[in-house]
């Protein structure tokens, strides 16, 4: 592979052009030598040919004109005289040329003696024999010449059809290795780099070119390796920080809607989807309008866009905590506080395209409106949660009303009481005046416990927290107080949880809890029953809680009452029986606690009051 | 049955009243007053075995009362009067400090309430005597 690693890092035109003129160099030699070595062989062929030709007839030549000499001589020479020859010489040589027969009759005929006449026609036989000789190997001569030209015309025909069939051959195979060459180094990486883009057309962006050589091929193949890793680290940054977009936007708690220009909603988040009870790709290409409308066009057929505060939103650019309301798929309406803000295209467009809601846009900024990305923020939570500070507001106001009243009627009301049964120990029980300040007696006393509630009522404080065994709370209290049940012929049933965690708390303040939970199971109770006390510790996700949970099995609590049971001065009792501050100073102390209290009754089956607090 | 000379100090007349019928019914010689001045004035004239104060006064606060009515007859049981349970035991420690008794009385009392502790107290100091 040494050539293939020199040629390797050459360009590719350089390679085309060196295997190309390396083969006809390679041609070039073998034909050389062909002919070379053809044309010597014909050569030598032909003049041996053409010398043993000539011996040949030279040879039959020689022998003949001898032979025919000899037997002239034999025959003529004795009878020729000098001067017969002499005479010989004298007869027109033409006559004679070329015929014995002739020669010999005009010699018989001439009358010479007969030494004389064979001198003299051996002579004349002499020239003649020298000329038809001279005559015959000239005609052989060219009869040799004539016939080498034949043969080289022969050859020359013969190598002109070798040489056609050899380049046919030759260019033939020129064009065989000149293919698999180019097949080598043009077409087998070009088809591999169409492989590789029709992978990458498709998606692939891992596939990866075979890099076989350093021409502009093999640069080709390296560049678009590169690229396509480019592209693909890219692509993975993209998918990235797209995912992490997204992961933003689902991840949000708050509401997310992206509505287009034309008023039809084009992203929504997970929270929305959550929220409204749709599937995600239910309220694509939706009207906005099907689940968002503004709180004072609530019921009429207007639609977001044409409201003047969504004009405002696109004049301004924003809008924030607007009131408007979900609608669910369920026809539900939620509250939510909308904040949005108009979305305009990142770089500027100057086709100028009209915008389609039919909104005349003020648009100092030459952008057009790609839409309007708003969050909508559940409000129900802070409207519980308006209404329950407006709750303890009230609580707390009354709470302070309460104490003023509580201190200001408590110390007359003391000497009142203190009065009345001064006198009515000097009367005598059968009279009516002793009725009468027994009567007063009682009033006062009824007074003086409204006051020590709402006294109570307004002690309560975060203060003197430490940290409860609830079951102890509990214990405690019963110690003191379920005398009152017993009386009742109400059973008692604790079932306690001995491993509970601890909370911090007041006893105090726990203790009335639970007197709470004693006395209103008491008055729900009428005759026989059971108050059952339950404590354990439950854990979730939020930590652990120590629940005590207090069921009766009274008169319950009827659904219509159950949202109210918590507000100071409602009550079920009967008057005279309670003012209906219980459980409102419970509410108020449990969640001083950071606690929770749940209720769940059923009219004629019972109560059951679960109380939650945070373990400490 | 014994019986002894007893101050009444509280800003709401009625109290002055009924404690004081009371007391008086259960033969105790009760002295009243509406303010700590007069409270104090009395302390200085009336040798006292009792004084019950309220807690919460225009002048001088129960804890105040008791100091300087310790000063001019160190030997007097005073008991504290709230009406608050939460005062009460904010202000308790001080009284105890201040000489006052530890058991105080709180508002409205309970029927006799006042006359046993009258009784005890001065049964106790019947026999430290």
């Amino acid at each position: 592979m040494g050539i293939y690693k020199f040629f390797g890092k050459k360009p590719l035109v350089m390679k085309l052009t060196g295997g190309l003129i390396g083969l006809l160099i390679l041609w070039g030699i073998i034909l050389s030598a062909f002919f070379v070595v053809n044309a010597r062989n014909t050569f030598l062929k032909t003049s041996e040919e053409l010398i043993n030709k000539s011996e040949r007839e030279l040879a039959i030549i020689t022998s003949e004109g001898i032979e025919n000499t000899k037997k002239l001589l034999l025959d003529t020479s004795i009878y020729l005289t000098n001067r017969q020859k002499q005479e010989l010489d004298d007869i027109p040589f033409d006559l004679y040329r070329g015929d014995e027969a002739r020669i010999k009759k005009v010699i018989a005929e001439s009358g010479l003696e007969l030494k004389e006449r064979a001198d003299r026609s051996f002579i004349i036989l002499s020239k003649v024999m020298e000329e038809q000789t001279s005559k015959r190997v000239e005609g052989e001569i060219q009869k040799l010449r004539n016939y080498q030209i034949r043969q080289s015309r022969i050859l020359a025909r013969k190598m002109q059809l070798g040489l056609a069939i050899f380049v046919f051959l030759g260019i033939l195979l020129l064009v065989f290795i000149m293919s698999f060459w180019i097949n080598k180094i043009v077409m087998r990486p070009i088809r591999r780099l169409v492989e590789g883009t029709q992978k990458v057309a498709e998606g692939d962006l891992t596939s990866r070119v075979k890099v076989e050589s350093a021409d502009e091929l093999g640069q080709l193949a390296t560049s678009f390796n590169k690229m396509t890793k480019d592209l693909n680290t890219s692509r993975d940054k993209i998918i990235a920080a797209r995912d992490y977009t997204n992961n933003i936007v689902t991840s949000m708690i708050d509401s997310l809607i992206v509505v287009g220009p034309d008023g039809k909603i084009k992203t929504i988040n997970k929270a929305t989807s959550d929220l409204l009870g749709y599937e995600e790709d239910e309220l694509i290409e939706k009207p906005v309008a099907a689940i968002l409308e503004e709180e004072e066009t609530e019921g009429e057929e207007i639609t977001l866009f044409q409201s003047a505060r969504m004009k405002k939103l696109i004049r301004e650019g924003s809008i924030r905590d607007y009131n408007m309301t979900y609608r669910t798929k369920s026809g539900q309406k939620i509250p939510v506080a909308f904040s949005g803000s108009v979305m305009r295209e990142t770089h500027p467009s100057l086709d100028g395209e009209a915008y389609e809601a039919g909104v005349e846009l003020e648009t100092d900024l030459q952008r057009k409106i790609v839409g309007i990305v708003g969050i909508a923020r559940d409000m129900r939570d802070i409207r519980n949660m308006q209404a329950m500070l407006v709750q303890s507001e009230k609580l707390s106001s009354l709470g302070q009303l309460g104490a003023g009243i509580a201190h200001e009627l408590n110390s007359p009301l003391t000497g009142l009481l203190m009065l009345i049964r001064s006198y009515k120990k000097e009367k005598d029980p059968n009279t009516e005046e002793y009725q009468d300040l027994k009567e007063m007696q009682e009033a006062c006393e009824h007074m003086a416990k409204i006051i020590r509630d709402l006294n109570d009522f307004t002690r309560v404080s975060t203060e003197d927290m430490v940290e409860l065994n609830c079951n102890e709370v509990i214990e405690t209290t019963l110690g003191f107080s379920a005398h009152e049940l017993n009386k009742k012929g109400i059973r008692l049933e604790k079932i306690f949880d001995e491993n509970i965690p601890l909370v911090r708390g007041n006893k105090s303040q726990l203790q009335q809890v639970v007197i709470n939970m004693i006395t209103n199971a008491g008055d729900a109770i009428s005759g026989k029953g059971i108050f059952k006390i339950t404590t354990r510790s439950v854990t979730t996700d939020n930590g652990t809680f120590v629940q005590m949970i207090f069921s009766d099995t009274g008169c319950g609590i009827s659904n219509d009452m159950l949202g109210n049971i918590f507000d100071p001065f409602f009550t079920t009792k009967r008057p005279g029986r309670g003012i209906g501050l219980g459980l409102s100073i419970t509410y108020t102390i449990i969640k001083n606690h950071n606690g929770e209290i749940l209720v769940d009754s059923e009219p004629g089956r019972g109560t059951e009051f679960t109380i939650i607090l945070p373990a400490a | 049955m014994t019986t002894g000379k007893i101050l009444i100090v509280d800003d709401e007349k009625i109290i002055l009243t009924a404690f004081g019928r009371e007391l008086e019914k259960a033969g105790h010689i009760v002295f009243r007053a509406i303010t700590s001045r007069e409270a104090i004035d009395i302390a200085r004239k009336e040798r006292l075995d009792i004084i019950f104060t309220d807690l919460v006064m225009p002048d001088f606060n129960g804890v105040e009362i008791c100091k300087i009515i310790k000063e001019i007859q160190p030997k007097v049981e005073i008991v504290l009067i709230s009406g608050y349970l939460k005062e009460g035991i904010k202000y308790q420690i001080d009284f105890i400090k201040a000489g006052g008794r530890e058991e105080w009385l709180r508002k409205p009392l309970l029927e006799n309430e006042l006359i046993e502790v009258a009784e005890k107290i001065l049964t106790e100091r019947g026999k430290e005597n």
